[in-house]
């Protein structure tokens, strides 16, 4: 099992890699619907030996909603805001690629001082702030405000996995409850950006400069 | 029947935004029904009130809900507030040229962010109080565009990923301090309960708790407007209605000061009161005064200008919470106090602009001669917020000087001594010209409601009374409130 | 008798091996293709040839292709391709195989450059850019491998590697097999770093380099690309199928059964992707590193 949670790690990881190099949007959603769907199978996995009915739940909700309709939520926002798929990058792919990856060593390094009871490791600490910092990365190195939603979701995703095996005593109802909060958060931010294009014509943030002193 | 009060304070604004949703009364009506809930919260709030000052501490739902002085100051705080705001947006809105939608809209989703404050008060579960205030932020977010404009949808965006991100790092805080609990033997059912964790705290290992209080500072830190993280504000408070700025600075910003000063007993008890968590706070005070004093000083856009003396006051808060003892008392009055005060600045400042057509404060020329209700509540508001006697704000600022003088943090004391002087002259300048400067403006003498008198009146004696004279009630429930916070008892 | 059969088996086998991954290339084109044996004929024919050596050429051009058929030889001696025994061994013998790898590069670049023609230099620029990037990635699969098996010969890698192995680390076992399958296709030139079958030398990486070598010359050229490709895949057949327990004959079956399955498996995915654009293939190569440091990140943590 612990080969398991590893093989889930590294896809998390290469898509999380994948996100932060690629340019165009679609393909950047269905990383971000593969990472989700992942994390949310590893409550599963933690507990196939002894099964539980709230880490059973707890995967099918995160699998639904953050794997199926939070892609879907993007991609209908794309459509319907008319929104050009290509993201514009501040920083090239190739650096952002190699960025990633030095943010990827100090997550391990900063992940050796935590307490981490099996059948985790602190391989699976290293990997949520990776993610966490991936997720703040793509938000702060792009003009796109779309983009900026994705990395909020990227970034999102990482503390759900932080909270999956870090906290033992976090209940059903507080990651429901994130996961509400979370939603809500995008549902609120495809609305504003699509307000945003239709005022500006434009969702480059770099350009919403008028508000100043 | 306590907690029968205690769900309908719950659900009723929940109901509210549905029924506002599902029947779409004429606006008139949604703002009386507005009113309506929100004087129910407040009796919600004087009774919890009054039943903690005998009781000490009120739990329900296996412990998850747990009321205690330090809940019920703040409920106090935000229940007045919301009221008032309720009151004052049914004379906004009329006056207010706006779809009808937009207003249903507002009234629905300030229900809902009501509704989540008050469980962000009671809930003892710290990830459940997480949860809640990212729904406030999260809801919150659209009442700043009730005017779709290129700057009002500016300033929303910068609120929602700034906040949004802000809140989920304290959710890594929040993760953090469950972790430095988890080698103990706490039954794993009540590891994010606050009063075990308080319980427990100088057995928690310090790594944790210190790192996750760091990240607790900067998370609730964003959403209460400590610099650096404070940017939001003044492009969210210039562009935004009236009612909003005033519900941010009355509501949202005391929910973030109430989380993040939940935590000091926690980390204090960890660090064997060694006063980390002190002067931490103290550090981001003093840093905050700073930078708001910086930017006042060339302000001209009035709610810019009442921002960032939100951004001040939240400095002088976080001051007073880095200062045990007579500071911690003195920072939770200049919380209430900043509260009324900075609230009926918000409603003289809107009922200007509505008046004036602008935010500028070089246009507002001769307004007592042209609307002396609202001018002189402008006068006083932003006499109290400089702290002039003898209005509110002058007593707890006293306090403050007194417990800094007595701790002999002298470089603090320093800062806020020319940060308050420097504000004081700038904006005494400016309510000065604002009053009784004489510009050619053509406009005729502005008509007022009784209602707006009564508005105005409630708060000149509510300004002057509390510097004055603090009700025993009250005292003693900032008594309670400041040795929960110096983690003295539960 | 083992490391006879090492050093034989390659010699005998490898043109087979491009035999078969153009076949199968001819296949997914649904053609008849060209005979799989046709590497063997080609490479006699071109024995038979005249030599051309051009004016502006001089020594380094007659002598890179000798150097690098010398040392992809050495290399077959440091590797056990086909059975669990090297000719030669020692500690940090895969060091010398990866510089070996470098050296036969950088003779046939300088003989290259030496003919004073731009698309040889062309050609040489690219491949000396590519296989710098293949080089970390390289070698972090191999300190995968030592740390995971212990030892810093090749031979006593193959050796050590064991069903125990893979069941405890079989995600870093994939990694490292995945990054070094995509090495294998840059060293062998293949899609999707380097196209074999154009004929537009502006698109061209290896081919283009040796574009000016006639008769022994090139034939030595194309004897080094397949016995690169072979001991190469060798490698990667027996990390993946861990073979010390089995029989002198199981093993020289399995091993060339594998190399030519691992051609198959070449075919198909030239046949099924196209060349990566120029400015990909860098990023592909970092990939490769990145993944292949995962691995070894996994295994030291």
């Amino acid at each position: 099992m612990n080969q398991l949670i590893n093989l889930a790690l590294i896809i998390v990881i290469l898509s999380t890699f994948f996100i932060l190099g690629m340019k165009n949007f679609k393909p950047m959603i269905k990383a971000f619907a593969i990472q989700a769907i992942i994390i949310g199978l590893i409550p599963l996995i933690t507990h196939s030996k002894n099964f539980s009915h709230e880490a059973f739940y707890l995967s099918l909700i995160l699998v639904v909603s953050k794997g199926i309709i939070f892609p879907w939520v993007l991609m209908r926002t794309i459509k319907k805001s008319q929104i050009s798929s290509e993201a514009v990058l501040l920083i090239s792919p190739s650096k952002s690629i190699f960025l990633g990856f030095l943010a990827l060593v100090f997550a391990f390094l900063f992940s050796s001082h935590f307490p981490i009871k099996p059948p985790f490791t602190n391989f699976t600490i290293a990997v949520a702030f990776f993610t966490v910092l991936a997720g703040l990365f793509t938000i702060m190195g792009r003009k796109s405000a779309f983009n900026q939603v994705i990395g909020y979701l990227v970034f999102e995703n990482g503390i759900f996995l932080l909270a999956l095996n870090l906290a033992r005593g976090i209940p059903l109802m507080i990651e429901l409850g994130v996961l509400f909060d979370v939603f809500a958060g995008l549902i609120i931010m495809t609305v504003a950006i699509d307000h945003i294009n239709r005022e500006f014509e434009h969702i480059d943030v770099h350009s919403l400069n008028q508000l100043k002193g | 029947m306590t907690t029968t009060i205690l769900l309908l304070t719950l659900i009723l604004p929940l109901i509210t935004s549905l029924i506002l949703l599902l029947f779409h009364p004429p606006q008139n009506r949604a703002l009386q029904l507005n009113c309506l809930i929100h004087f129910f919260v407040l009796c919600s709030s004087i009774y919890f009130f009054q039943l903690v000052r005998t009781e000490t501490q009120l739990l329900f739902f296996e412990n998850w809900i747990r009321l205690d002085a330090l809940s019920t100051f703040y409920f106090l705080i935000i229940s007045i507030s919301s009221f008032l705001i309720a009151l004052y947006s049914q004379i906004y809105f009329s006056k207010e040229a706006l779809p009808e939608s937009s207003v249903l809209r507002f009234i629905m989703l300030w229900s809902f962010t009501t509704s989540m404050g008050v469980l962000v008060l009671i809930s003892n579960n710290i990830a459940l109080m997480w949860v809640a205030l990212e729904a406030t932020t999260v809801f919150s977010a659209f009442l700043i565009c009730a005017q779709k404009s290129k700057a009002s949808l500016e300033a929303m965006w910068k609120y929602l990923i700034l906040c949004t991100i802000g809140v989920a790092f304290a959710f890594i805080g929040t993760l953090l301090i469950q972790v430095s609990a988890q080698n103990l033997n706490v039954p794993i059912h009540d590891i994010l309960l606050w009063n075990t964790l308080n319980e427990y705290a100088p057995l928690l290992d310090i790594k944790f708790v210190k790192a996750g209080f760091i990240f607790l500072l900067v998370g609730y830190g964003t959403k209460a407007g400590l610099a650096p993280m404070h940017t939001w504000m003044p492009d969210v408070y210039s562009s935004a209605p009236a009612p909003f700025g005033a519900l941010s600075s009355g509501v949202l910003i005391n929910l973030a000061v109430y989380a993040l000063i939940r935590f000091i007993p926690i980390a204090e008890k960890a660090t064997a009161y060694s006063g980390w968590a002190h002067h931490l706070l103290l550090g981001m005070g003093c840093l905050t005064l700073v930078i708001a004093t910086a930017f006042i000083l060339f302000q001209k856009n009035i709610k810019r200008l009442l921002a960032y003396s939100s951004i001040e006051h939240i400095g002088i808060i976080a001051l007073a919470m880095g200062l045990p003892g007579i500071g911690v008392w003195a920072g939770l009055l200049h919380s209430f106090n900043h509260a009324l005060a900075k609230i009926f600045a918000f409603f003289c400042a809107g009922r200007l602009r509505q008046i004036y057509g602008t935010h500028d404060m070089n246009n507002f020329s001769s307004t007592m001669h042209i609307c002396p209700l609202w001018s002189s509540g402008l006068l006083l508001a932003l006499l109290t917020l400089i702290g002039a006697a003898p209005f509110a704000i002058f007593l707890s600022k006293f306090k403050i000087l007194q417990a800094l003088v007595g701790s002999q943090t002298w470089f603090a004391l320093a800062i806020l001594i020319l940060a308050s002087s420097l504000i004081f002259i700038t904006i005494l300048k400016y309510v000065m010209m604002m009053s009784w400067k004489k510009l050619d403006s053509h406009l005729p003498k502005e008509p007022t409601s009784f209602l707006e008198k009564i508005i105005v009146a409630s708060f000149f004696i509510f300004l002057i009374t509390l510097c004055l004279w603090i009700p025993s009630a009250l005292r003693e429930n900032i008594d309670q409130a400041s040795q929960i916070i110096m983690g003295v008892r539960l | 008798m083992n490391t006879l059969l090492n050093i034989v088996i390659p010699l005998l086998f490898a043109p087979l091996l491009i035999g078969i991954i153009n076949r199968v290339k001819a296949f997914f084109g649904g053609r008849v293709g060209i005979p799989t044996l046709q590497l063997y004929w080609d490479l006699f024919k071109l024995i038979r040839k005249n030599f051309i050596y051009s004016r502006t050429s001089g020594w380094i051009f007659r002598l890179g292709p000798i150097i690098g058929f010398a040392a992809i030889f050495t290399i077959s001696l440091l590797v056990p391709s086909t059975t669990n025994e090297a000719f030669i061994s020692f500690s940090g013998d895969i060091f010398l195989i990866v510089y070996l790898l470098g050296f036969i590069r950088f003779f046939l670049i300088l003989a290259a450059l030496d003919t004073g023609s731009s698309f040889e230099g062309m050609g040489s620029a690219r491949e000396a850019f590519f296989s710098a990037l293949a080089e970390p990635a390289f070698f972090l699969c191999l300190i995968s491998w030592v740390i995971l098996t212990g030892q810093y010969s090749m031979q006593g890698i193959l050796l050590h590697t064991n069903q125990t192995i893979w069941n405890e680390y079989s995600v870093t076992v994939g990694l490292t097999c995945f990054a070094f399958f995509l090495i294998i296709l840059l060293e062998a030139c293949r899609i999707p770093f380097d196209d074999p079958n154009t004929h537009l030398e502006l698109t061209m990486i290896h081919e283009v380099m040796v574009l000016d070598h006639a008769s022994l010359d090139f034939a030595f050229i194309l004897y080094t690309s397949a016995l690169k490709l072979w001991l190469l895949s060798s490698l990667l057949i027996h990390l993946v199928f861990p073979f010390n327990e089995l029989s002198l004959g199981q093993q020289v079956f399995l091993s060339i059964a594998g190399i030519l399955g691992l051609g198959l498996i070449i075919g198909i995915v030239e046949s099924v992707m196209a060349r990566l654009r120029m400015n990909k293939v860098h990023q592909l190569l970092i990939g490769a590193a990145i993944v292949a440091s995962l691995g070894l990140l996994l295994v030291l943590g």
